[in-house]
């Protein structure tokens, strides 16, 4: 069964802000809950520090500069210069019949040249990829 | 949630549901394409093996005689998106593959396609590496559709199965 994966994120005020709830509600017809968060940062002047997706007590975390590990390795890694949310729809059609629809839930961090991508199946039991493409690539 | 519906235009657009098939043919419903040409006219079939778009004069895109670009309501194809939240598009991409590894092109056709009046030159959209890009749709809307003329020729005799097309998008 196809569910929906949330996203929660971290801003530059310090608050964290997350998918279906308060002032990003999914309401039929109104804005996603990630074009109200866009608006939302734009108007406020803020930046998102952290980006994670969750469902059903799972989650999987983007690098962020907030709170994490305190191995060595995540002190020296680096931190991504912005995030981003979005969902992918892919459909097979087979001699004109629908054979395959896939929903994913992807959280991406943008660095200088690359992009790291984390690529969530909204379908139980959410198998999940991490991807790093090429920052020209869509 | 977020759908796909498929529809063949025509003076009226026929839905291509779950259980019917698009039908790439040759002058009328169920003749054959000789090999090397490309379809001469496109249908619905049902399951029950019938035009199910016989009243709609559906479209029809020839890769060897359609004039770019191709104008949106004259494209055989309209792939409808629709979501319950207003929702950009952006990386829509379509092409078809041997049904199995999307990298590799059709099996036995040679297949084309172009994205309605934005495309001024068809693309050899076999393989994802090949695929045709859609434009965006940057203003939030909870419908967007896209347009694209489609066209394939048999490269050898006989039923060509297992080949299918697919479309992807991102949505935010």
């Amino acid at each position: 069964m196809t569910r929906n994966i949330k996203w929660t994120v971290g801003l530059s005020d310090g608050s964290n802000k997350q998918s279906d709830k308060g002032e990003f509600k999914r309401v039929k017809g109104e804005l996603s809950p990630w074009q109200k968060l866009l608006n939302y940062i734009d108007e406020k002047g803020l930046k998102i520090t952290s980006l994670a997706l969750f469902i059903e007590g799972k989650r999987w975390n983007l690098p962020s500069k907030g709170n994490q590990p305190k191995f060595r390795a995540f002190d020296e890694a680096k931190s991504p210069n912005s995030y981003r949310f979005f969902r992918k729809m892919g459909v097979d059609i087979l001699n004109g019949k629908k054979k395959d629809v896939e929903h994913y839930a992807v959280a991406e961090a943008q660095y200088n040249n690359k992009k790291l991508q984390i690529w969530v199946k909204d379908k139980e039991p959410y198998p999940s990829w991490s991807i790093v493409l090429n920052n020209k690539k869509g | 949630m977020a759908t796909f519906t498929h529809h063949l235009q025509g003076t009226s657009d026929t839905e291509i549901t779950d259980t019917d098939t698009l039908q790439f043919a040759g002058g009328t419903f169920d003749s054959r394409i000789t090999v090397g040409d490309y379809n001469d006219s496109t249908h619905v079939k049902t399951d029950t093996d019938t035009d199910k778009s016989s009243g709609n004069t559906p479209n029809n895109n020839d890769y060897d005689t359609a004039s770019l670009p191709i104008a949106d309501a004259d494209c055989a194809l309209k792939i409808n998106f629709s979501h319950g939240s207003s929702v950009e598009t952006t990386s829509a991409i379509f092409y078809a593959y041997d049904g199995t590894t999307t990298t590799d092109a059709p099996t036995g056709m040679t297949f084309y396609a172009a994205e309605g009046a934005d495309d001024s030159s068809w693309t050899n959209a076999e393989g994802s590496g090949s695929a045709l890009s859609l434009a965006d749709n940057s203003s939030a809307a909870t419908s967007h559709d896209f347009y694209i003329a489609v066209s394939a020729s048999p490269d050898s005799v006989g039923e060509k199965t297992g080949n299918m097309y697919r479309m992807e998008l991102t949505y935010f």
